[in-house]
């Protein structure tokens, strides 16, 4: 008897502990300004421990247009809130459209999405129309109105891949996408 | 050589002018009153009887045209000096022209070399004013929100307000654009913050002003601004784009980031994308099934869904283009090329199929014209259901019960969308004859919290106890799935049990004509 009750108390504290560790990994892999994750869940849990693919997939490299211009002309709390906006554009078109996914802001105004489901063709068409549907969004803060855009590159990759030279490439795709 | 009238009332005002030796009509005459009213008579250059009257119409479009000109410019407003005033610059007019109309306004505004801004100020309710003081009082509050714009700025620039934030001269302009608008075009780089200043102070200025409609008596008003800073032509377009959303959004002040221009040219895509799609005739009809709860195996009915094709051929979602159709007021052309694809795969097929209509489109009567023509024609009402999307934009039920009616003779069936969701409510399954309810997704997506589990479920019952089927989308998952028809959800549809697809595909997927509502 006295042992069911102490098992249960176990069982108790341990659930506890358990979600404690769940909330604290949130906490850890989530950016500060949007609700996307950092670029530590990257590296501690889509790569090995020699920064290489632990999965394989699509690998979509998302930099927002002019985004320093906006910086410069306001500062960086309309430029975070922007972020926010845009990120939150982003989850509720994928939301919207079914698409699973990762996303995380690498670093600036530069995301990363991965997804595992799609073929290439699919992803492509997925950004595609999420880029082009973002030009119609009117993006605010307090009285003033933007419009922003984003440019994209695609690239899958595979298990051993090198992060960093899926990462070259994909700074390549973009590039080339812009010119 | 004489002129001879034309004795064909049809021709009144062309009169031809023959040779008398043989009779032989060698040109053509009209004649019409000027914008003074005064009789013309003039020569057109014209091959036949028809080509001068042409002429003729032309000539008395451009009269009319002139006239309303002068007539808006008498009655709303008065004639605008191109440069009003300078608080501290003496800058000298950009162009020498008569300020009449947008196009003058914008060809100053694009003469301007360097960052500048822009900013349209509108008086709210001013139809009021018109309506209940006359327009003479219209004109005259014009004028008074001239003078306090003037006034208001002078006194800044009195306080030192300009040169604190290091603005040592500016200049500007005052339009009056049109009736109630009035355009201040600022020839400086002002940071975004003094732009803010600027607006609050007017905008308080304005609604504490007393703006004088007789001798004892006084109204007060206020204005919404939309504004801009950019270089070149686009200014004034986008603060008419501002001052849009300033009023859609009720709010007294929206500042359009001159970003945005550089951006324009994805969205102009659209619009050539949109012209190509109807010449082509791309508009792409995609079919998504939906299944009765006891077997999700084969499709009871398709979802027809619009996609448009891009110019290398990729599939374009309505989240690029819908709104933008309708802006550009294209909108019209695509579902009538969708209608049209639409009733052929149901014609071939018999199958069933679901189209989408909003308020907007069952307002359109070009659109019902040809649906019901269609449906008369084809005879196979019973193959459609018109799913009534955005139902909470209905004003007149009346107009749309009558529209389901005259459907619902021919054998179609009505749904409602989003059901659940906003404003699409209780109230119009209530007064709508309908035969099917689709609970909006985001609420289905949730199911699996108590809350919106207990919802769904009284919805389902309610709907069932009206005599109306369910639909549960966003079928995301067999989780959902499950819980859909554990409470009692008759039909099912998501992309786990099927992704919107062509027409060939989805012969593919589950075999010709497998629908079984037909």
């Amino acid at each position: 008897m006295h042992n069911d009750k102490d098992k249960f108390v176990n069982i108790t504290e341990l659930r506890k502990v358990q979600s404690e560790i769940a909330l604290l990994r949130k906490e850890i892999f989530s950016d500060d300004i949007t609700k996307t994750k950092n670029r530590l869940w990257i590296y501690k849990e889509k790569l090995s421990d020699n920064e290489t693919f632990n999965d394989f997939g699509f690998m979509v490299s998302i930099k927002i247009s002019d985004y320093k211009v906006i910086l410069k002309e306001y500062d960086s709390n309309v430029g975070n809130r922007l972020l926010k906006q845009v990120s939150d554009y982003m989850i509720g078109y994928m939301k919207e459209n079914q698409l699973k996914h990762e996303i995380v802001r690498y670093e600036n105004e530069n995301f990363f999405i991965f997804l595992n489901d799609l073929n290439e063709e699919e992803v492509e068409d997925s950004m595609l129309n999420m880029q082009k549907s973002m030009t119609n969004h009117k993006f605010k803060y307090r009285s003033r109105m933007f419009m922003l855009i984003f440019n994209f590159a695609v690239m899958q990759y595979i298990e051993n891949e090198s992060f960093s030279s899926v990462l070259d490439q994909l700074d390549e795709k973009l590039f080339m996408n812009k010119a | 050589m004489p002129i001879r009238a034309i004795s064909d009332k049809q021709y009144k005002g062309v009169s031809e002018l023959y040779r008398k030796s043989d009779g032989q009509v060698t040109g053509y005459y009209v004649t019409y009153r000027d914008i003074d009213g005064r009789p013309i008579k003039r020569r057109v250059d014209a091959d036949n009887r028809d080509d001068a009257l042409l002429s003729l119409s032309e000539i008395k479009q451009n009269i009319d045209l002139e006239k309303q000109g002068k007539a808006m410019s008498s009655t709303v407003r008065k004639p605008i000096p191109s440069v009003l005033k300078k608080v501290t610059a003496t800058t000298k007019p950009l162009i020498d022209v008569p300020v009449n109309n947008m196009k003058d306004h914008q060809k100053i505004i694009s003469a301007h070399k360097g960052i500048a801004i822009v900013s349209l100020i509108d008086i709210v309710a001013f139809d009021d004013i018109n309506i209940l003081y006359g327009y003479e009082t219209g004109v005259s509050i014009v004028d008074q929100m001239q003078s306090t714009i003037h006034d208001m700025l002078k006194e800044m620039d009195s306080n030192g307000i300009f040169s604190k934030h290091s603005v040592e001269t500016f200049s500007y302009d005052l339009f009056n654009v049109y009736a109630d608008k009035l355009c201040l075009f600022i020839k400086n780089d002002f940071n975004h913050r003094l732009m803010d200043l600027i607006v609050k102070t007017l905008l308080t200025k304005i609604s504490n002003h007393n703006f004088i409609i007789s001798d004892d008596n006084h109204i007060h008003i206020n204005a919404t601004i939309g504004a801009t800073k950019a270089e070149g032509s686009a200014s004034l377009i986008f603060a008419e784009k501002a001052l849009k959303e300033a009023k859609s959004y009720r709010s007294s002040y929206i500042f359009h980031d001159s970003n945005a221009t550089k951006n324009e040219h994805l969205a102009n895509n659209v619009y050539e994308t949109l012209i190509s799609n109807i010449k082509e005739k791309t508009v792409t009809p995609y079919f998504q099934g939906i299944f009765a709860s006891a077997d999700s195996t084969v499709p009871y009915k398709y979802e027809s869904l619009m996609r448009i094709l891009d110019s290398k051929g990729r599939v374009l979602s309505p989240a690029v283009f819908m709104e933008k159709s309708k802006d550009y007021r294209l909108y019209t052309q695509l579902m009538i090329q969708m209608i049209d694809k639409v009733f052929d795969v149901m014609a071939k097929h018999g199958t069933a199929v679901t189209l989408n209509l909003s308020y907007m489109d069952i307002n359109n009567t070009e659109l019902c014209d040809k649906l019901m023509y269609k449906v008369k024609k084809m005879k196979i009402g019973k193959c459609l259901t018109i799913e009534i999307v955005e139902s909470e934009q209905i004003q007149d039920i009346d107009m749309v019960n009558e529209f389901i009616f005259s459907l619902k003779k021919n054998g179609v069936m009505i749904a409602i969308d989003d059901f659940g969701s906003g404003f699409s409510n209780f109230d119009t399954i209530m007064n709508l004859d309908i035969d099917y309810v689709k609970l909006d997704g985001s609420l289905v997506s949730k199911i699996h919290d108590k809350k919106y589990r207990i919802m769904l479920e009284s919805m389902v019952k309610i709907c069932h106890d009206l005599g109306i089927k369910t639909i549960a989308e966003y079928i995301y998952d067999e989780s959902i799935m499950e819980a859909a028809i554990d409470i009692g959800v008759d039909y099912l549809q998501g992309y786990h049990l099927h992704q919107p697809s062509q027409w060939d595909s989805v012969k593919e997927t589950f075999g010709l004509g497998q629908a079984v509502n037909a």
